[in-house]
């Protein structure tokens, strides 16, 4: 069974407005919070160098929600738990440099902060934000997106 | 007739005239992987998780075929539920999806990869030529009841579409060797290939074998003149690739001959060879306007058969078929918002065939067929599908007719017929864990073109001579299907397993019979009479339960069973030759009440054991002793076959198998005709 980064990872497959190739993924989580650190740690653990998906290659570097703000680069960002008020700051600079956002967190996507959310349980179910996708330039595979909620 | 290439050169300019850069097809694989479940398009023609589509299906997988260990299709489809397998020979058996299954089943749409392979000259599936080898199956789509507007005429009762490895995005290579009972000797392989951005998947194998014997009833017929020895040779090209950043062009051929010993549905045998050979282009564009399909392909049957009838001094009549269908379909499938996805389709067709076993004629027909499906996800709990589906068929035909036929080429070219399809289907999920399903769709089965008028069979008096014709009727309507459906399914997470409990109702008008009755159109010159009418309605309800789940690691197991009861209209369908009220087309007399499947598998290490289990209920058929000789009812009894597998991979490359069907009797009698035997088969796999 894939871990939900990885799952997660092989629904940026689907994302056609990705390059192919290496990309960044910015694991943004708040040192302060316990559950992020926590995500954070597990995900960087379970990743390791690299998580390949079709012609990609999503490489997982930690960033504090601080340093997300002032660090470029990133193609693509994960959302861990527990981010409070910190997640309207992360979205703007996800909306501002036009990252993708992916998340565990189906709230956050419902609530138009990120534009992909992922839930592995009972079955996989994934939810895509149009506006949010919109808003960061992302355009997905034709038949992928008949397959998914789009809210 | 008009060219079938004109819709396609139209679209293929729109596709290259501009449009995002997209994807085009599904990529079922890595679908599969992500969602944790099967996806289709066969449902709707939408890309649908199978747990999500509003109509009754169910998909075999490539692990769950290989484990069989079966041979052929019939084998592995009999093992799910509401599908019904009468066997005729080693290499024949007919599939039948609730009820009505007759030899040459015509109910039932048979496709690989949307081409159809069911052959509509007679109306049927043979399965042993179908262009496939097993091992290049991602999956098996059994689609339970109607489902016309997406398909057209003869997804009546149900649909089986076979989906092979995707050649630009699937690595398979396989060769594999089989020898087992009945002198049956088989080999095969598949292998992908990657050239410059397309993908080609080349696929062949072979097997031959002996039919059944069945010495103890040679005095009945059952051992038939010109009995054929079972075998084929199939050859499957596949290639795709893209031509474009959002157009992918993919090209089919396939060449198959095979012989066989099928049962007519008036259950005397025919011994049967054929040359099949099939060609299909498709183009796919993901577009601004959404997803663009265009394909076109044409199957070219040649066919002869020997029908094991006798009558004065002509033991055995020759048929001679050259069929020809030619199909041109376009399509378009886009969202608007997310919540709305609906799919607009064309449809051309052109079919004909020659007149056998007197020659001259010619029938045909063009169909034009427009649908439209709206799939509306009202919330993320809701969903409502509509499908509709108009076909509009001219028949015609061409050359001599027989003198005092009394139907003239001008009553084929004046005759059309439109019908209307519709599927609608209800999803609601409850939880996260239950969903309920209610659908109703309505299918149409056309009468085939035997029926139509290809057939013109003489009788002959002892002496030669010609004292009457059976031949068909361009004023046949199509059987109407109406299926309404209720179905619950639930995830025992905890278990690990999941189960479905479905029921249903279905309403059959102007069911397709023959002409037991003798009845004539005309008495002069000779007699004459329709080979087949429509003789009735019957109405069908039954339940079925299935479920599938995993004991731990190594063990998973498989259960279903499934209850039907029929009521045809007219009692006396067919039994005017026989006394004790069975006919040929008593559909409520030799449909089976209950049918049960039980399996489980093991697997650990180098090792893998499935054993598989099935029962099916006693029905009322009739034998058939030879046409005009007499027909007797038969009682088929309660019976239960076993199947299973014990396989073990000597390398990551090289596996050995032991498999068998009907482990448990050495002959038995499921079916008119003759006894099945048993089977065994060793088989080495080898994958590269």
């Amino acid at each position: 069974m894939p871990s939900g980064i990885q799952m997660l990872c092989r629904a940026f497959g689907f994302v056609e407005s990705l390059p192919q190739g290496e990309l960044k993924l910015a694991v943004v989580y708040d040192p302060a919070v316990e559950e992020s650190a926590k995500d954070a740690a597990a995900l960087r653990d379970a990743v390791g160098r690299g998580i390949r998906s079709g012609g990609r290659i999503f490489v997982p570097i930690l960033v504090t929600v601080s340093e997300f703000e002032t660090v470029q680069g990133f193609e693509v960002c994960f959302l861990t738990s527990g981010l409070g008020a910190a997640v309207a700051k992360v979205s703007a600079v996800v909306r501002t440099q036009k990252i993708l956002c992916g998340t565990f967190d189906v709230a956050q996507v419902e609530a138009g902060y990120c534009a992909l959310g992922i839930r592995t349980a009972p079955k996989v179910e994934i939810m895509v934000n149009r506006a949010s996708a919109d808003a960061t330039g992302v355009t997905f595979d034709a038949a992928f997106k008949m397959l998914i909620t789009q809210l | 007739m008009r060219s079938p290439f004109l819709p396609i050169a139209f679209l293929l300019t729109a596709l290259l005239s501009g449009g995002a850069a997209l994807a085009q097809t599904i990529d079922y694989g890595e679908l599969e992987a992500l969602f944790g479940e099967k996806v289709t398009t066969s449902a709707t023609g939408k890309p649908q998780k199978e747990s999500e589509v509003p109509i009754d299906m169910e998909i075999i997988s490539a692990d769950d075929i290989r484990r069989t260990g079966a041979t052929d299709l019939p084998d592995i489809l009999a093992n799910y539920a509401g599908v019904n397998i009468k066997r005729s020979s080693l290499g024949s058996a007919d599939i039948g999806i609730r009820g009505y299954n007759t030899g040459l089943n015509a109910r039932l749409l048979v496709l690989v990869n949307g081409r159809q392979v069911y052959l509509d000259q007679f109306g049927y599936t043979q399965w042993n030529a179908l262009p496939v080898q097993l091992s290049e199956i991602r999956q098996i789509e059994i689609v339970r009841g109607p489902n016309s507007a997406l398909f057209g005429f003869n997804a009546a009762s149900g649909v089986i579409n076979i989906i092979t490895y995707d050649p630009m995005r699937d690595d398979v290579g396989i060769a594999e060797i089989r020898g087992g009972t009945q002198a049956y000797k088989e080999g095969g392989a598949v292998a992908t290939v990657r050239q410059d951005g397309f993908g080609f998947r080349l696929s062949g194998g072979g097997d031959s074998a002996r039919d059944f014997h069945d010495d103890a009833r040679l005095t009945q017929r059952n051992e038939f003149q010109n009995k054929v020895s079972p075998d084929s040779g199939k050859i499957n090209l596949d290639m795709r690739g893209k031509i474009l950043p959002n157009v992918e062009l993919g090209l089919e051929a396939s060449a198959v001959n095979s012989a066989e010993n099928n049962l007519v549905p008036q259950n005397y045998y025919s011994a049967v060879t054929e040359r099949i050979r099939s060609i299909k282009g498709n183009v796919a564009a993901s577009t601004d306007f959404g997803i663009l399909s265009a394909d076109i392909y044409t199957n070219l049957l040649d066919e002869r058969s020997f029908l094991d009838i006798t009558s004065g001094n002509n033991p055995a009549i020759r048929l001679d078929y050259r069929q020809q269908v030619t199909v041109a379909q376009l399509s378009d499938l886009f969202q608007i918002g997310g919540a709305h996805s609906f799919r607009l389709s064309g449809e051309y067709r052109r079919n004909d065939v020659n007149t056998s076993p007197l020659p001259g004629g010619n029938v045909g027909y063009d169909v034009f067929a427009g649908g439209g499906m709206w799939d509306w996800r009202i919330s993320k709990s809701f969903s409502l599908t509509n499908a509709v589906r108009a076909d509009h068929l001219m028949l015609d035909r061409s050359g001599t007719t027989i003198a005092g036929l009394g139907i003239t080429n001008d009553d084929y070219n004046r005759r059309a017929i439109t019908a209307f399809t519709y599927n609608s289907g209800a999803v609601y999920k409850v939880s996260a864990a239950d969903t309920v399903t209610l659908t109703a769709g309505r299918g149409m089965q056309l009468p085939s073109l035997l029926g139509f008028g290809a057939l013109l069979l003489p009788a002959f008096n002892t002496s030669g001579a010609v004292v009457g014709v059976q031949t068909g009727l361009p004023s046949l309507q199509p059987v109407r299907v109406d299926n309404y459906e209720l179905a619950f399914a639930h995830d025992f997470t905890e278990l690990d397993a999941n189960a479905k409990l479905a029921a249903f109702y279905q309403i059959n008008r102007n069911m397709l019979t023959g002409n037991p009755a003798g009845v004539a159109l005309a008495t002069t010159p000779y007699v004459i009479q329709a080979a087949f009418l429509n003789n009735a309605n019957s109405h069908a309800m039954g339940l079925e339960l299935s479920g599938a789940g995993k004991l731990s690691s190594s063990w998973h197991w498989q259960a279903n069973s499934s209850f039907i009861l029929l009521d045809d209209s007219n009692e006396n369908m067919g039994t005017a030759p026989i006394p004790g009220r069975v006919g040929i087309y008593s559909f409520d007399q030799s449909t089976p009440f209950a049918t049960v499947s039980l399996g489980f598998g093991y697997a650990a290490g180098p090792w893998e054991a499935d054993l598989r289990g099935r029962f099916t209920s006693g029905y009322r058929t009739f034998r058939n002793t030879g046409y005009g000789q007499g027909l007797q009812v038969q009682g088929i009894d309660n019976h239960v076959v076993l199947g299973g597998r014990v396989a073990y991979a000597v390398t990551d490359a090289l596996t050995l198998a032991a498999s068998g069907e009907q482990l448990n009797a050495n002959r038995e009698t499921l079916n008119t005709g003759l006894r099945s035997e048993r089977r065994a088969y060793l088989t080495a796999t080898l994958r590269y």
